[in-house]
């Protein structure tokens, strides 16, 4: 069965969706942890349900960033199947699914190994994400070797 | 007996002409809300809303250009292509410089391949060509241009020059 709501998380201009039950915590940036030893792309990390949850942000492109911008002051511990990623962004809120709200897949043409899209939702004037969270995770460690 | 069709010549912002097969153009539209997907190929950087979906956009001529200039959009043309036989139509929103019109094709016109698709990435793209006031035109594989394939080979070609 489909969710009925999806956490909406904001980094810049653009929304990402996910389902609300892979949202598992959310934490302020402000209690990021410094960890040089994670690579330059992962922040530090939140400490939650006694685990360490490697913290990443992107930008407008959803390309990773190597800093933290100010605007970041959440930080979204997400459950994903191949290991804890933890998403920094500026909001967090939920996103009522109607059911005139119809999810596209992500267009053959715009598919792409490194992008964490996986549909689209047009939903009162805004273009939504559907992340991929898995694919995020992927896409994560490739890029850090590419810096 | 020559038999023969019609096309619909299309022209994209660097005015190169391009034609698609009479029943493939299916709606020409003047304006269109267009709406940034991040990670997109560059020659498909968004998506617009038409008859309550999303439909990919085309900059064609960023496929010979990289990075090409885009000027405001008046001309936008909705082709319609087909996965496989009995699956159902898939459309691609092509911005354009003018709006397209339509001529007949014979079946004796058959040019040489034009100078920018004679490569193993472009090649594909042109199913056939033709010539219109003594100039070839390739008439499209729009489900070529609208596959991942083109884009995988496009970076390959990009990563690896030869």
């Amino acid at each position: 069965m489909s969710p009925v709501a999806y956490a909406k998380l904001t980094i810049d201009e653009q929304s990402l969706l996910l389902p609300q039950d892979r949202l598992l915590h959310i934490e302020l940036a402000s209690n990021i942890q410094a960890n040089i030893s994670r690579g330059n792309i992962t922040l530090g990390f939140v400490e939650f349900d006694e685990h360490e949850w490697p913290v990443i942000t992107l930008d407008n492109n959803l390309m990773p960033l190597t800093s933290l911008p100010e605007q970041r002051r959440l930080v979204a511990c997400i459950d994903g199947t191949e290991q804890p990623l933890a998403l920094a962004c500026d909001t967090i809120t939920t996103l009522p699914i109607t059911a005139e709200s119809i999810f596209e897949p992500l267009p053959e043409i715009m598919r792409h190994e490194k992008s964490p899209i996986e549909a689209l939702l047009h939903s009162q004037g805004i273009l939504h994400f559907l992340l991929n969270t898995d694919a995020l995770i992927r896409l994560l460690p490739h890029r850090e070797t590419e810096e | 007996m020559t038999a023969s069709a019609h096309a619909w010549i299309l022209t994209d912002l660097a005015g190169q002409r391009f034609a698609v097969a009479n029943v493939e153009m299916v709606e020409y539209l003047t304006e269109a809300h267009i709406m940034n997907v991040p990670l997109s190929p560059d020659y498909c950087p968004a998506v617009m809303h038409w008859r309550e979906r999303l439909l990919p956009i085309v900059f064609y001529h960023r496929l010979f250009a990289p990075g090409a200039a885009v000027s405001e959009l008046h001309h936008i043309g909705i082709v319609a292509y087909q996965r496989h036989p009995g699956e159902p139509l898939l459309h691609l929103a092509v911005v354009l410089s003018q709006a397209p019109y339509r001529v007949v094709v014979t079946d004796e016109e058959n040019e040489a391949l034009p100078e920018c698709y004679r490569d193993p990435v472009h090649s594909p793209l042109v199913r056939a060509v033709f010539s219109l006031d003594n100039a070839p035109v390739p008439v499209l594989d729009v489900n070529y241009l609208a596959s991942s394939t083109l884009r995988e080979s496009l970076e390959q070609q990009v990563s690896s020059p030869s």
